[in-house]
Formats: structure tokens, sequence, C-alpha cells
């Protein structure tokens, strides 16, 4: 696997364009390389890989992300985590992670053909009420059942706390005009958790109409990341087998 | 057999009627509520008719109130935004839910599910990302309320208002023309929406080919080709009649020349409805041709299934720290990025493409595009069409005709060369170099501004555009445009 000069130096100027840009339309003269040119797609994955970055491409873009957990890289995410860091603070950064989720759920669709984008619209409201099912569910079995491990238990005591007690409800303003966006509400909070995705310009935030407007480009994000069987079972995998681990942990303290 | 086959369309057509109104409580009034919500409905169909873009929520809040204050009736803040907003959503207008009713379907024997809802996002005039409020237009339901209603209750396709319209002219009965060819207007941009649509569906899943959307039919594309430009031929023949405008009546002059000029607009949607089938056509071929491959790719996870209600929400986690495992792959590094010399190069691309880009105070709707709009490209097709303006005060699309194979190719590069002559043949415009807002003629003309200065004479000058008498046309390819002349006003 041998390249020449001229292949690295495309590869290069694609890959700082890219970093810069983050997301670059298929159309782009230099992203249109990553699309034709085998051996630039090569150099650029591997460069990728090495920074614990991912390139993919869809029919209308090519993204940039970081691999998670393995990605030297800061984003709009680990700023987040960033601003939670302290012990105390650290239920908020779970409830934050639950809303990101709950929202990607919500909009993320089974079926592709029959739905538009701008039906896909989520109010503040409908959001707050769906996290409060998804907690509630949890509180419920967390009594009734010995299902969920120890630490997770915890914490959705906390989460829960933290969200029905201690956050009140914001008011509408009058005439449908916004509501308060302070973090010490649901709704605020809501706003603040969706932050990093309307950083990266994967949601449009129209809080002023109590409404958020998934883009296309999640949906690519949603699509290439997490709708693969691969990606699937890496996933999944990744979860259990930390929770494999815990308990075999727990196992060998008794 | 006492329930007929297509029951359940039927009741589809139905229900939005029959809802209208019904889930707001108005106190004295409520018995206007269906009344005064269809009046909303209709003024906002009439906007759009006239490309006027005052419809969001806010604007059916003033219309609301004038629309009581034409009824006589006494209203509040209160009551208005009940109106409001129990036009444009079901039930608590906070989680802005769709309407929903129960049906029952013949061919299951069960109830089913319908939504629908009165109001739909108007994309196009929704400019979110500049911060403004998103723009409303009629969905297809409701749009059918208003034409059932309408004074003859036939349904008409397309072909055969367009002959009813040509009877109305020939008749003198200017001001039912009139009518007729707003339907027209409406049919053809429920046409060019589905078209727009369709096409975000086959470019985000190429699946969407084989589905059976019914969109056109099952024609093939030269039957396709034939129907349009028989219909372009019935517009010619109503145009024709303009011939007979000297010899009417004085009192008949006023309703035809406001017939005629709807007409035109009328004319040119239908070739820019034109415009988008054939490029569809040809964005299906291309996706055919290029990437079988995505007609195999079936997604059979989803994030909202199987990850998280069948499993974590399900399950729990083994710690809640395990969900940033899922969610952190989501978001693209942030690297405060310091260029080495090595790569000068690749800044200097960056550097020339962000320059290019400074002019445009706005570039947020890329984000929905599937190309980039070629400026450059513009200006240098464009600059030609301005000299020509500067020189002799016009600029027919017949000196296109001229062109050699190559120039032909360069016009035809990207849709936005055709499409921004036609902005300038629908309605019109006046220079001004200065503007920062989204009208794409006045950042071309800033760009032609940039380039040269000679340009800025036209300041403040109004563009209008008429059709040319002539046997020529222009025709490249699948291409037909009439012969616009697009003219500086004096």
């Amino acid at each position: 696997m041998s390249y020449t000069n001229e292949e690295i130096r495309k590869a290069s100027e694609l890959f700082f364009h890219l970093i810069d840009k983050k997301i670059l339309p298929a159309s782009n003269v230099l992203a249109s390389q990553y699309y034709d040119d085998n051996s630039v797609r090569e150099i650029i994955n591997n460069m990728a890989a090495e920074g614990g970055l991912q390139v993919f491409a869809t029919r209308q873009n090519l993204h940039l992300v970081a691999k998670g957990e393995n990605s030297f890289f800061a984003t709009t995410y680990t700023q987040m985590k960033e601003k939670y860091k302290k012990l105390d603070r650290k239920k908020h950064f779970y409830l934050a992670n639950i809303i990101i989720c709950v929202f990607l759920a919500e909009i993320d669709r089974d079926n592709v053909y029959t739905y538009r984008i701008e039906d896909l619209a989520i109010s503040y409201y409908k959001l707050e009420e769906l996290v409060t099912h998804t907690l509630d569910s949890w509180k419920k079995r967390n009594t009734t059942e010995e299902n969920f491990s120890e630490q997770f238990a915890i914490a959705i005591d906390d989460i829960y706390h933290l969200w029905s007690v201690e956050m009140s409800h914001s008011k509408t303003a009058k005439g449908g005009g916004g509501f308060s966006l302070s973090a010490q509400t649901r709704l605020g909070f809501i706003n603040e958790a969706l932050k990093p995705l309307e950083q990266e310009n994967l949601i449009i935030n129209l809080s002023r109409e109590n409404r958020i407007i998934p883009k296309e480009e999640l949906y690519e994000r949603l699509e290439a990341l997490y709708h693969g069987g691969d990606r699937y079972e890496e996933i999944i995998e990744l979860i259990q087998y930390t929770k494999k681990e815990q308990e075999d942990a727990e196992t060998s303290e008794d | 057999m006492t329930i007929e086959q297509g029951f359940f369309n039927r009741m589809k057509k139905l229900q939005p009627i029959r809802m209208l109104g019904t889930g707001m409580d108005l106190g004295e009034l409520n018995e206007y509520a269906h009344e005064i919500c269809f009046l909303l409905i209709q003024n906002i169909f009439k906007r759009e008719l006239r490309e006027n873009p005052n419809r969001t929520r806010n604007d059916m809040l003033l219309l609301t109130e004038k629309i009581m204050a034409d009824m006589n009736l006494e209203s509040s803040n209160e009551i208005i935004d009940r109106i409001v907003d129990g036009t444009l959503w079901y039930r608590d207008p906070n989680k802005q839910e769709a309407f929903e009713a129960k049906l029952y379907n013949e061919a299951t024997k069960t109830k089913e599910d319908y939504f629908f809802r009165y109001f739909k996002v108007d994309r196009d005039n929704s400019h979110w990302e500049q911060g403004g409020s998103t723009v409303y237009m009629l969905t297809e339901e409701s749009q059918e309320m208003i034409f059932i209603t309408r004074e003859i209750l036939e349904e008409f396709g397309f072909d055969l208002e367009q002959f009813y319209t040509l009877q109305l002219i020939k008749t003198g009965n200017f001001s039912k023309a009139r009518n007729s060819i707003d339907h027209l207007i409406a049919r053809v941009r429920v046409l060019i929406n589905r078209e727009k649509e369709y096409r975000r569906d086959i470019i985000r899943d190429p699946q969407n080919i084989f589905m059976d959307r019914n969109i056109r039919g099952k024609k093939t594309e030269d039957e396709i080709r034939a129907q349009f430009e028989e219909e372009q031929e019935v517009f010619q023949n109503m145009l024709a009649w303009k011939n007979r405008y000297e010899s009417l009546p004085n009192d008949k002059k006023g309703e035809a020349e406001v017939m005629f000029e709807n007409l035109e607009r009328a004319r040119s949607l239908h070739n820019n409805l034109a415009q988008h089938v054939m490029g569809n056509l040809a964005l299906e071929m291309e996706i055919r041709v290029k990437y079988p491959e995505s007609f195999w790719n079936i997604s059979t996870f989803s994030f909202k299934k199987d990850i998280w209600q069948n499993h974590i929400v399900k399950n729990g986690l083994g710690s809640m720290d395990d969900l940033e495992l899922v969610i952190s792959r989501l978001f693209s590094p942030e690297i405060e990025f310091i260029y080495p010399l090595d790569w000068a190069w690749s800044e200097q691309i960056l550097q020339t493409k962000r320059k290019i880009r400074k002019p445009e105070t706005y570039d947020g709707d890329e984000g929905w595009e599937f190309r980039e709009t070629d400026w450059n490209l513009l200006v240098e097709l464009y600059e030609e069409v301005f000299y020509a303006l500067l020189e002799k005060g016009e600029f027919s699309i017949l000196e296109l005709n001229n062109k050699n194979e190559n120039e032909r190719k360069r016009w035809l590069s990207q849709k936005e060369n055709i499409d921004l002559f036609m902005m300038f043949v629908i309605s019109q415009v006046t220079l001004d170099f200065q503007y920062t807002g989204d009208d794409e003629r006045l950042k071309l003309y800033r760009l032609l501004c940039d380039k040269d200065q000679v340009f800025k004479s036209l300041q403040n000058r109004k563009i209008a555009s008429t059709i040319e008498d002539t046997v020529e046309v222009f025709k490249w390819q699948e291409l037909f445009i009439s012969p616009y002349i697009i003219y500086l006003e004096e």
C-alpha cells in the first residue's frame, strides 16, 4: 500500500478542510475526491482512525465525527460534560444525557419512507412529558422490581428527584412567545441539554416557538452511526460489557 | 355490500371538515368557531397564491382579529389565541400535535388512526436560521376544503381546468377566468411541492424511487414530456387572446389585464414545474446508475426501538455513565486549529473560499441543500445579462439561443442559473446592492457590483418582465421557456 505525494497532498488538504468545517457537501470540489478516489479515501480514513475520529459519507454530505471514548478531541458534548464535572453536578449531566436520548428516540423513525422532516419538529412541552414518562417508569420499576443494577438504581433516584422536585415547571409567556430559559426549570434545562446538538448545527432550536427542529444532518448521523447492524452490535456490546464487568466485580466482592 | 370500497378514503376527506373549529372553547362564540377557522384558512390560502409570505402565527392572529371585526364579533386576545392555536394544533397547543381521528377502514374492518393538519410549515419561506418565524401554508387536506367548496363543484384535472379557463377567456368572462387561473396556480404549486418533497425523499433514501407514491402516475418520461408540451400549448392559446385586448370595451380592459398577468404567472410556474420534474427524473437515473448499492442497504436497526426502547429503557444500564458511550459518538471534534506552514496551501484554499463568502451575510440554508450554488458561475453568466440591461435596457432569453454547445452546458450546469432568470420573470424587483436579505436576485446584483462597479449605476432601478411576440422559442434539451424579456422599467 503506497501512495503518491499527490494523493497524500490531496487527502491532507481535504482532511484539514473537513476538520475546519466538520460537514462538507458531497458536491464540494475537495469532498468529491473522497467519493471518487480510493486512495484519498483510504488515507483519510487512516488519518481519522489515528486521531480517534471517523469520517463517513452520505449521498449528500461528508461528516467528520469523534469516535466517542477513544477520541483525543474535545466536542461540543465533552464541553458540556466538563461543565458538570463537579460531583454534585453529576446528576445534571446524567439528566442531560437522558434528555438527549429521549429526543433522539422521539425523532428517529423505523420507517424512513413516510415522514416529512418539517413535521418532525418536537415541542418542548412534549419532550418534557416524554422525559417525565421515562423517569416515572424507571422510578416505579426501581421500587417494585430488582432488575436494575445498583449504581443505575441509585442514579435514577437522584435524577428523578432533580427533575421532579428540584426543577420547577416553566411558565409559558403570554401569546405563546417562549418561556423562561433558566436552567432551574425543566424546559430551561432541556434547552441546556440540547445545546451540544444545537452548537453542532444538527438541530434548529426555536425556543420562542417552543419547538426543536431536527436537521437533515442529524438524520444522516443517526442513520450512519446507529442504524447499521455492526454499529448496533458495537453499542450493545459496549453497554453490556460494562454491565457484565460490574456484575463480576460485585460477585467477587461477595 | 353496504360499505363500498374507498369508504376509508372518503372519511379521510370528511374528517378535516368535521373537526374544523371543534376543539376550542370560545364560550358564546362557539357557534362561529367553524366559520372563523375556515375564513382563516381561506385567507392564508389567498396569501399563498399571491406569494405573500406573511403567514406566521402572528399574522394569523392579526387576520383572525380582522375576520372577527368584519363579522361584528367581539374578540379578545385570549379568544383569538384559542382560534389560531386550535386551527394549528390539536388539543394542548403547547405540544403542537397533529389532529387525530379514528376512522373505520372497510378493508381491514378495524378503526385506524388518521392524522392530519390544516397548516404545515412553508419551509422555503421560514428563514429559521436567519432568526425568522415559522411561515405556514395549507396542507393538501385543507386545500381540498377550499377546492370542494368553490362555486363550481367539479373535480377538474389540470388539463381540464386549463381548457375550462380557455373557454372562459374566449367568452370574455375574465373575472371567472381569473378565479380559475388561481386554481391552476394552486394546482401547479401543489405539484411543485410534491416534486420538491419527492426530491428530498429520494436523496435521503433512494428506495423511495420504488415506493408507489403516485406522484405522476405510471407515465414514461416521453409521455410526461409530451404532456408538458401540450399544456404549454394551451397556455400559448390562452395568451394568444391577448391580441384582442385592444378591441375590448374599456370596462373589460382592467379585468383582462389582471387576468393575463396572472395567466403569465401560471405559465411560468408551470415551466418551473417542468424543470422540477425533469430534474427529478434525471436524479432518479443518476442514483440508479451511480449508487446501485443504495438499494441494498436496508437499515434493520433504529436508535429509537433497538437501542433506546427495547434495551436501555427496558433493562436499564450497568452504570448511568454508559449513556455517554452511546451519545458521544454523535459529535464532531472541536479543534482550535493552527495550520502548520507545510499546510499553507490548504489554508490558501480555505481563505479564498472565505473571501468569496464574505459578502454574503447568510449561508444558513446551506445545510438543507443537496448542492451548493456556485455563485462564481452565476456572476459570470449574468454579467452578460446585466451588460445588456445597461446598454439596451432589456435582455431576452432568446439571446441565449446564440450560445455554442459549451456555453449552453455552462448555463445548464446548475439549475439556479435558469431559476434565477425565472425569478426575475415571475415578480418585479428593485435593484439594491446594499440589500442584505435573502433575495437571491439582489445577492447576485451585489456580487456583480463587487466585480464591476459599472453596474452600480443600475441602483434602485426596477426590473420587470414581458413576453416577446414571436414564434421563436427557447428550447434546450428538456428545457422549454417562453420568450421572456426582462427590462428596466422607466
